[in-house]
C-alpha cells in the first residue's frame, strides 16, 4: 500500500477551493460597481443582444441604401452602374429597400436604419483586419489581446440565464482562409477565457455541444459521473479537504451532470422546432442559425453573433458576379431575419432584445477603400461591361455602410444619416463610426462607452480610448 | 430545470480541478469611468510623509480629464498643462495655481464649482471629491511636475550583484546555495520549513518541471528501487540529458515569449516568419543564453523572425509599426521592462518616455523615426539609444545591422545584471510556482529577496548563461523539493516565500499526459515526409538516414544495415524522375539477438498523412513490402534489433522503369518520426480550450484558472473522447486477462502511484469482468479528470 499522506496537500486543497471562489467572484464583475464612478448610471433598455454578421463586406447600394437601379445591359460601363436592383418601398414612408428584401422591408417599422456608418482607414484592406476592428473597437496588431465585444459584454454583464454561456457564436468555421485572423478576435483576449465564445459553426450539430460524448447513453454517462465522484472522494488529495469541499464537490459533479443532460439543452436543438417555422428559417445555415440564436435567446442567452460565414470570395465577398450572387444571399437572409424579429416580438422579448445586422465595410463597383483615400485594387473592372460576371459591386468600399437595429430600446422606423445618391459615394449626414455603433449598442445594455479593464497597469477601454459616444438618435 | 450559472462554473472549477493554481493572479479589474479610477484613492496625509505623486496620481487624471482642451498645443483660454511653467502662468485671466495654496487656486474652484456659472472638466462628469482632494493636496505640496531626471517609480538596480553566501547553521546539513539563503529568511520571517516530498511525488514533479512528461511505469520503479544516497540528483541529471524531451516541453515556454507558431496571423501576407527551427535546435544543444539572446537581437535570416514581428496588411498605427514591435518585444522578455505604455507616450506607470521607445525602435528602422505621441507626429526625430545607454553605446549612424549588433552587446554585457535576473526569475517561477518577483514581466519591482535573486544571476552568469545549470540548481535545492505551500493571493511587496506552489499542467503539459496514458499522439507540423524530391527529417533531426541509393531495373539491390536501439525503421521511396515507380523490398529481415523477424509482419507507425489506405491497397505479403512512388511506410522494430536486411528494386511489369530514377531510403529512429508532443504539433480545439494562446502577443504566463468551456471541451469534446477509447483499445491489448493489474498498471502510470484498496475495487468493478472497453475508457476519463492526475503538486 502506498503511503497515502505522502500524496497529501491538505493546505493546498483548502486554498485551490477558496482561489476557486475567489476567481468565480472576479469571474462576475458588475461594471458599475467601483465608487469612483460618477457618471449617473445609464438604465439599459436590453438585456440581450444578437448579431447577424454579414460577413465578407455586404454591399448597402445592392441591399439597404439601394440607388439608381441600372439594369444590365451588354456594352455598359461600368461608371454607369450604382445598384444593380430596383428598389421595393418599405413598410416606412420614404424608406426604400433593394429588391429581394421583401419581408425584412415589412418590418422596417421596428427597425432603426444608419446609413451612414463608416469603416476604419487602414489601408490595403484585409477583410479580417476589418472584422477585427469591428469586433474589437480596435485595429489589429495590438500591444494585448483585445476582447471581442461579446466578451466585454459576458464579462461585464455575466450570463442572464445561468444554463445558457453568455457570448455564443453561431456559423464560422475556423479552418477555412483568414483562419487564424479570425481567431485572433474571436475571443475575449486578456479578459481570460472563461468569457470566450461559446463556438457553434454548424447550427444542425448545435446540440452534440451540450450532450454527452458521442455514442455515451445517458445511463453510462450517469454512471461516469457517479464513479468520478467516488474517486474524487477517495483520492487521498481530497480525503483531507474539508467538508464543505466534499459537498461543493459533490455539488457541482451533480450540476455538471445535470448540464450536459439537462432540459435546458433542447434549446440547442434546432430539429426540436415545429416543421412550420424551421421551414420558414431554414434558407441555410445562416437561417439555421438565426432559428437557433431565437430559440436560445429564449432560454436567456446574453450575446448571440450569427454570421453567415467569412470565406475570402464566398457568400458576400463577392469579387465577381455579384448581382446574381447576391440575390441568393438576399434570399438566404430575408425570411429569417424578419422571422426571428417577429417571432421574439410575439413572445414579448424583442423590447428586451437588441438585433444588430451589420457588415466589415460596403462595397462599389469602382472604388476600392474611400473615394477620397483609394487604397490597392483587388479586383479587375472593365470600363465596358460585356459580361453578367462583371456586373455587381466587386470592390471594397469603406465610405457608406449600412447598418440596421431592432428591438432592445432602437427608435423604431427611424431613418438615420445620408449618402449621396452617385458617385463619388459619400456620407453627407452624421457619419457613424466603429467606437459610435459600439457605444450605441453597450448603451442599450446599461454600459459606459468609457467602461475600463485594466491588463498591465493600463486601462483598456471597451470603446477606443473610451471615446466612443452613442448615436442617441436611433435610440428611443 | 434552471441551473444556476454561478454553480455551474464553480463545478466546473472544482471538478476540474480545483486546479487553478496560480489563479487569483485576475490582475483584470474594472475601473471607473475616469480611467484611472485606482490611482485616485486618497493618499494618507496623518503623517505628512506621503507626498501625492505627480506621475501616478495627478497626470493621469490631467491626462483624462483636462489633456484634450489644454495640452500637446492645445490652450483653450490660454491655459497648458504642456509644463509647469504653463501650469503656473496660468490662462488668460486668471493664475490657474497658486503653489502652496490649494483651495485658494482658480483651478480648485472651477472644478469644484464655486465660479458661478462656470465648471471644468466642460464636458464629462464633475470630478469627484477624492480627485479634487488629491490636487488640492498636490498644489498644498507645491504642484510639483514629476522630471525625468528625478526619478518617480521605484528602478532595480542594473549592475550585477554577487552576494556572499550564508554561513550554514551547524547540524543543518544544507549545502545548496538556494537553501544558504532561505535558511536566514524563513527566520527572519519566521516560516517553517516544509517536509520534504516522497519519492513517488518528486519523481512525478520533477519529470514534469524539466521534462514536461509523467514518468513511465518502468522509470518510476527504476527510481524506486534505486538505492544510491544521491538517486534525486542522478535522476535530476537523467532528466536534463533528455535532449529531445527536454526541447519539446521547454519549446512552449519559448514559442510563447517569442510568439513563434507554425501558424497564426500575418503568415497569409508573408507577414510573419517562423524561427522553429533555429529556437529548436538552440534548445537541443542547451546554447548559452548570452548567444542565444544576442542571435535574436542581431538576428540572421533564421531568426529575424522575432524582431520583424507581426505585419498585417495595411497601414499600422505608428505604436505598432514592426520596429516598435521588436523595441517591445525585447524590452518585455529580456529585461522585463514595458515599453508599451510608452511607444504611445511617456508612461504614467514607469520612467519610460516616448523618447525612449522611440529611441530603441530606431534601432531596428531603416529610417529615422519620428516621435508620434498618441497619434500626433511630434516634429522630432528620435536619438537612436538603448533604454540604459551605461551598458553600450549605439550609433545611430551606423547601418542597421551593426546598430543590432551594438544592441546585442550591451543586452548581454557583463554588466548587464538585469538581463541574468529577468530569466532566471522565470526559471524560478516555472519551477515554484511564484517568482521572486511578480509579474516575471516588471522586473522593477523588489523581489523577496535580493540577494538570492541576485546570487542566482550571478551564478547563472558565471556558469556561462548555462540555462540547464540553473534549473538543476533549484530542482536540486531542499526548497524545490518541499512540499507545495497554500497558494498565496498576496501581492508582490507584501508576499513571503513559503516553498513551491502547486501548478495546474499547461495545455501540452495536460495533453502530453493523456497522450502517455493513452499512448495517442498528436501528428507532428512537421513531421518526416518526402519534400521536394528528398526525405524530410522532422524538426530536432530525429531520425538518421541510413540509406540513401539509387534503384535502377537491371535487378535487385542488397540492403544491409546496423542498427542499435531504435525504435522505428522507415523505408522510402523517392521518384527523382521518370515514371513514378513501386519499388518492393523482398525478404525485408530484422535481427535481433535471439533470431529473425519478418519486417512486413510489425506493426505499422503512422504516415505523415495519416494515408494508411495507399499501404492497404498495395498487397503486403508476408515476405514483402511494396512502396508506391513519393511513399513512406513506418514500422516498430524490437529495441534489441541490430541488422536489417531486404533486396529492393522497381516493381515486376511497371512501365518504363528504365529511365526512371527511384531512390530508395531507409530512416531510422528512437521514437516516432511523425507522432509527436502536443506543442510541436498544430493546435486544436482542445489545445486551445487548455489554454494554449494563439501567440499574437508575447505571453510570458498562462492563464491557469478552469473555466466552463474548457470544462465543455474536457467532458464531451471530439479529441479527448477518441483519445480515450483509442487508449482503452490499447490498455485492453496490452493487459487482456486481469483487471486487477489493468487498474493497477493504469493508476501507476497516471498518477506515479498504485490504487488504495478501495480505489482498486472500485475500479476493478468500473472496468467490469471480463474488462469492458467503455469501462476501461470511463475510468481513463475519471482518473484524468482528478485534481491529483492535472495538478503538479
Amino acid at each position: 500500500m502506498p503511503n497515502l499522506n505522502e500524496l497529501t496537500r491538505r493546505d493546498f486543497i483548502k486554498t485551490a477551493s477558496a482561489a476557486t471562489l475567489a476567481a468565480l467572484a472576479a469571474g462576475y464583475p458588475i461594471a458599475e460597481t467601483h465608487a469612483a464612478a460618477k457618471e449617473p448610471k445609464i438604465a439599459p433598455t436590453a438585456d440581450a443582444v444578437i448579431v447577424l454578421w454579414m460577413a465578407g463586406g455586404m454591399a448597402a447600394t445592392e441591399t439597404f441604401d439601394p440607388k439608381l437601379y441600372t439594369p444590365y445591359t451588354p456594352g455598359m460601363s461600368a461608371s454607369s452602374v450604382v445598384s444593380t436592383y430596383p428598389s421595393i418601398p418599405s413598410v416606412v414612408d420614404g424608406t426604400r429597400l433593394s429588391q429581394g428584401l421583401e419581408n425584412i422591408a415589412s418590418i422596417m417599422d421596428r427597425a432603426a436604419l444608419i446609413r451612414s456608418y463608416r469603416a476604419g482607414d487602414l489601408g490595403f484592406i484585409l477583410h479580417s483586419r476589418h472584422q477585427y476592428q469591428w469586433h474589437t473597437g480596435y485595429a489589429p496588431p495590438q500591444t494585448v489581446a483585445a476582447p471581442h465585444i461579446g466578451a466585454v459584454i459576458a464579462r461585464t454583464l455575466g450570463p442572464k440565464n445561468s444554463s445558457v454561456p453568455a457570448f455564443i457564436n453561431i456559423g464560422q468555421r475556423y479552418d477555412q482562409g483568414e483562419a487564424e485572423e479570425l481567431k485572433a478576435f474571436t475571443t475575449a483576449g486578456f479578459l481570460g477565457s472563461e468569457f470566450g465564445p461559446f463556438n457553434l459553426p454548424f447550427p444542425d450539430q448545435a446540440v452534440s455541444s451540450v450532450r454527452p460524448p458521442m455514442g455515451m447513453t445517458p445511463a453510462r454517462f450517469e454512471n461516469r459521473d457517479r464513479f468520478y465522484k467516488k474517486l474524487v472522494e477517495m483520492s487521498p488529495i481530497n480525503r483531507f479537504g474539508s467538508d464543505y469541499q466534499k459537498q461543493s464537490l459533490l455539488r457541482s459533479i451533480d450540476s455538471s451532470y445535470r448540464l450536459l443532460s439537462s432540459p435546458a439543452a433542447k434549446a440547442f436543438d434546432i430539429s426540436l422546432e415545429p416543421k412550420e417555422s424551421y421551414d420558414i428559417y431554414n434558407t441555410g445555415r445562416f437561417g439555421q442559425g438565426c432559428l437557433l440564436a431565437r430559440r436560445l435567446i429564449e432560454q436567456g442567452a446574453r450575446f448571440i453573433e450569427v454570421t453567415t460565414e467569412y470565406i475570402p470570395f464566398l457568400n458576400w465577398d463577392t469579387h465577381d458576379n455579384g448581382n446574381t450572387r447576391t440575390v441568393e444571399w438576399k434570399r438566404q437572409i430575408d425570411a429569417p431575419i424578419a422571422q426571428l424579429v417577429k417571432d421574439l416580438e410575439s413572445r414579448g422579448m424583442l423590447d428586451r432584445t437588441l438585433i444588430v445586422i451589420a457588415s466589415e465595410f460596403s462595397r462599389d463597383m469602382l472604388t476600392e477603400g474611400k473615394a477620397n483615400n483609394k487604397v490597392q485594387n483587388q479586383v479587375t473592372v472593365p470600363d465596358i461591361i460585356n459580361d453578367m460576371k462583371y456586373y455587381g459591386m466587386h470592390r471594397h468600399y469603406t465610405e457608406t455602410g449600412s447598418v440596421v437595429l431592432f428591438g432592445g430600446g432602437v427608435r423604431k422606423g427611424k431613418l438615420y444619416g445620408k449618402t449621396t445618391d452617385e458617385r463619388p459615394f459619400v456620407t453627407t449626414e452624421k457619419p457613424v463610426i466603429i467606437q459610435d455603433l459600439h457605444a450605441t449598442i453597450y448603451r442599450t445594455l446599461g454600459i459606459s462607452p468609457k467602461l475600463a479593464y485594466s491588463i498591465e497597469q493600463r486601462p483598456f477601454y471597451v470603446t477606443l480610448d473610451g471615446k466612443g459616444k452613442p448615436v442617441m438618435d436611433v435610440l428611443a | 430545470m434552471r441551473i444556476n450559472y454561478i454553480t455551474l462554473s464553480f463545478v466546473f472549477f472544482t471538478i476540474l480541478l480545483a486546479m487553478t493554481m496560480t489563479v487569483a493572479t485576475n490582475s483584470i479589474t474594472p475601473l471607473s469611468h475616469n480611467g484611472q479610477a485606482s490611482t485616485v484613492s486618497p493618499v494618507q496625509t496623518i503623517s505628512g510623509v506621503n507626498r501625492v505623486s505627480y506621475e501616478t496620481s495627478i497626470k493621469p487624471l490631467l491626462v483624462q480629464r483636462c489633456y484634450n482642451c489644454h495640452a500637446n498645443g492645445t490652450k483653450l483660454g490660454g491655459f497648458t498643462l504642456d509644463s509647469r511653467e504653463g501650469l503656473l502662468t496660468g490662462g488668460d485671466i486668471h493664475p490657474v495655481v497658486i503653489p502652496g495654496h490649494g483651495s485658494k487656486s482658480y483651478l480648485i474652484q472651477i472644478v469644484s464649482g464655486k465660479i458661478p456659472g462656470q465648471i471644468m472638466p466642460a464636458t464629462g462628469a464633475r470630478l469627484s471629491a477624492p480627485q479634487i482632494a488629491l490636487l488640492t493636496q498636490w498644489i498644498n505640496e507645491g504642484s510639483s511636475f514629476g522630471t525625468a531626471k528625478q526619478a518617480e517609480f521605484w528602478q532595480a538596480p542594473l549592475a550585477p550583484r554577487t552576494p556572499k553566501l550564508p554561513v550554514p547553521e551547524r547540524g543543518s546539513g544544507l549545502s545548496n546555495p538556494i537553501d544558504l539563503f532561505l535558511q536566514p529568511y524563513f527566520k527572519l520571517h519566521h516560516v517553517n520549513s516544509r517536509r520534504i516530498v516522497g519519492n513517488r511525488e518528486f519523481c512525478r514533479r520533477v519529470s514534469l518541471d524539466l521534462i514536461g512528461l509523467l514518468p513511465s511505469h518502468g522509470q518510476l520503479s527504476d527510481f524506486l528501487s534505486d538505492s544510491h544516497p544521491n538517486r534525486r540528483t542522478l535522476l535530476i541529471q537523467r532528466l536534463l540529458k533528455e535532449n529531445h524531451a527536454y526541447s519539446d516541453h521547454w519549446l512552449s515556454f519559448w514559442n510563447d515569449m517569442l510568439r513563434n507558431d507554425t501558424t497564426g496571423t500575418g503568415y497569409i501576407d508573408g507577414g510573419r516568419k517562423q524561427i522553429t527551427h533555429w529556437l529548436y535546435n538552440s534548445l537541443l544543444t542547451n546554447k548559452p543564453y548570452n548567444t542565444f539572446v544576442s542571435e535574436l537581437i542581431a538576428p540572421t535570416p533564421e531568426t529575424e523572425g522575432f524582431t520583424n514581428g507581426i505585419v498585417w496588411r495595411g497601414v499600422v498605427n505608428s505604436s505598432q509599426t514592426p520596429s516598435m514591435q521588436a523595441a517591445q518585444c525585447i524590452s518585455q522578455v529580456f529585461l522585463g521592462v514595458n515599453l508599451k505604455c510608452a511607444s504611445c507616450h511617456d508612461s504614467f506607470v514607469s520612467n519610460w518616455k516616448l523618447a525612449d521607445a522611440y529611441g530603441m525602435a530606431s534601432i531596428y528602422s531603416d529610417k529615422p523615426l519620428e516621435l508620434v505621441r498618441c497619434d500626433k507626429p511630434q516634429g522630432t526625430i528620435a536619438t537612436v539609444h538603448f533604454l540604459y545607454p551605461q551598458l553600450g553605446k549605439i550609433d545611430g549612424s551606423a547601418p542597421k545591422a551593426e546598430r543590432q549588433m551594438q544592441l546585442a552587446s550591451a543586452i548581454t554585457s557583463p554588466r548587464d545584471g538585469r538581463l541574468c535576473r529577468t530569466l532566471v526569475n522565470r526559471l524560478w517561477q516555472r519551477l515554484m510556482g511564484r517568482g521572486l518577483i511578480e509579474p516575471c514581466d516588471e522586473m522593477d519591482r523588489k523581489p523577496w529577496s535580493p540577494d538570492l535573486l541576485d546570487w542566482l544571476a550571478s551564478d547563472f552568469q558565471a556558469h556561462g548563461y548555462d540555462v540547464k545549470h540553473t534549473l538543476q540548481l533549484i530542482v536540486t535545492s531542499r526548497a524545490y523539493q518541499m512540499e507545495t505551500s497554500p497558494e498565496s493571493s498576496e501581492t508582490n511587496d507584501n508576499y513571503v516565500f513559503k516553498g513551491p506552489q502547486a501548478q495546474r499542467m499547461s495545455a501540452e503539459e495536460l495533453y502530453d499526459a493523456v497522450s502517455t496514458l493513452t499512448n495517442v499522439w498528436p501528428h507532428a507540423d512537421d513531421p518526416m515526409r518526402i519534400d521536394h524530391g528528398k526525405i524530410h527529417l522532422p524538426l530536432g533531426e530525429r531520425g538518421t538516414i541510413v540509406l540513401d541509393t539509387v534503384v535502377k531495373a537491371n535487378g535487385p539491390k542488397a540492403i544491409d544495415i546496423s542498427l542499435s536501439g531504435q525504435r522505428v525503421l522507415s523505408l522510402g521511396n523517392v521518384v527523382q524522375s521518370g515514371t513514378q515507380t513501386a519499388l518492393q523490398w523482398e525478404s525485408p529481415t530484422v535481427y535481433t539477438k535471439h533470431g529473425t523477424l519478418s519486417l512486413a509482419s510489425l506493426s505499422i507507425e503512422p504516415t505523415p498523412d495519416s494515408n494508411q489506405t495507399s499501404f492497404n491497397s498495395l498487397k503486403v505479403e508476408p515476405n514483402k513490402i511494396l512502396t508506391n512512388s513519393n511513399t513512406i511506410i513506418s514500422y516498430v522494430i524490437p529495441r534489441n534489433a541490430v541488422r536489417f536486411t531486404a533486396s529492393v528494386e522497381p516493381v515486376a511489369g511497371a512501365p518504363a522503369v528504365n529511365n526512371a530514377v527511384t531512390e530508395c531510403f531507409v530512416v531510422s529512429g528512437d521514437r516516432s518520426l511523425v507522432e509527436t508532443r502536443a506543442a510541436l504539433a498544430p493546435s486544436d480545439d482542445l489545445m486551445r480550450a487548455l489554454g494554449r494562446p494563439n501567440r499574437e502577443q508575447v505571453v510570458t504566463e498562462r492563464q491557469s484558472v478552469a473555466t466552463t468551456l474548457e470544462a465543455l471541451e474536457l467532458t464531451n469534446g471530439q479529441t479527448l473522447d477518441s483519445m480515450f477509447s483509442k487508449g482503452a483499445d490499447r490498455w485492453m491489448l496490452t493487459k487482456p486477462n486481469s483487471a486487477k493489474s489493468l487498474v493497477e498498471s493504469i493508476y501507476l502510470q497516471s498518477l506515479s502511484r498504485p490504487p488504495s484498496a478501495e480505489e482498486l475495487a472500485l475500479s476493478m468493478r468500473m472496468v467490469g469482468s471480463p474488462v469492458r472497453k467503455s469501462g476501461v475508457q470511463d475510468l481513463l476519463w475519471s482518473i484524468v479528470m482528478l485534481p491529483e492526475f492535472q495538478l503538479i503538486y
